[in-house]
């Protein structure tokens, strides 16, 4: 699974901190999160998402390579 | 019925300060919000590898129970506790940063750091129970450290 978790933080100006704060992870895991190292839940996938005023779809984007 | 005091302290020590620093980790991690999901997958997914570890030890002694080799009840029950928590610990230790870390995880390392741990413990644990030194089993623990340093911190490609 790959994300545009990063290049919307920038966007948005917001910290990996600030990110994890708004959604009630650690900071470590949006960092596992946007390396795709760590797929979320669907429910922490939905709360980041909002955090962006995206859909999942926009967020995340599912690829069977692996 | 010979009661053994010392063994009492031990094992109820370890379990009291085994029951705070668990406490202390929690609570520290709450203050940084660490107590989420991936905190959780983490600790799931080790104790998994750690029941995997123990289902080997059972295996390994039930060996060497078959082969004649006599050990006492308490011997084989500390290794076994040291084996599934150490293995739960290291484990734990192991996904956190490998999850975490920016470089890509190069699976070669991880191999064989765990490798670097499991053989000389192993080792060490047979010579223990065939020479009845317990503290034998101690000398497994610098490879056990390095193994756990090469799995962690691997070297940058050149």
């Amino acid at each position: 699974m790959q994300n545009r978790i990063k290049t919307l933080r920038k966007e948005h100006n917001m910290t990996q901190e600030a990110l994890s704060k708004q959604v009630g992870v650690s900071r470590q895991s949006i960092v596992a999160i946007e390396s795709g190292k760590y797929n979320p839940s669907l429910e922490l996938a939905f709360k980041i998402s909002q955090q962006f005023g995206c859909t999942i779809e926009d967020v995340f984007i599912f690829s069977e390579e692996r | 019925m010979d009661v053994s005091i010392g063994g009492l302290i031990g094992v109820y020590g370890g379990l009291a300060i085994g029951a705070l620093a668990w406490a202390f980790g929690r609570k520290k991690l709450k203050k940084e919000r660490g107590l989420d999901e991936m905190q959780t997958h983490i600790r799931e997914k080790s104790r998994s590898l750690a029941w995997f570890v123990t289902t080997a030890l059972i295996y390994f002694f039930l060996t060497l129970t078959m082969i004649g080799i006599d050990m006492s009840m308490s011997v084989v029950l500390s290794l076994l506790l040291l084996g599934h928590l150490g293995s739960w610990g290291i484990t734990a230790v192991i996904l956190s940063i490998n999850f975490t870390r920016e470089a890509p995880v190069k699976s070669q390392y991880i191999a064989g750091g765990i490798l670097l741990i499991c053989l000389p413990l192993t080792a060490f644990t047979l010579i223990t129970v065939a020479t009845q030194v317990w503290w034998y089993v101690l000398l497994g623990i610098p490879f056990a450290v390095a193994g756990l340093f090469i799995a962690l911190f691997q070297p940058k490609s050149a």
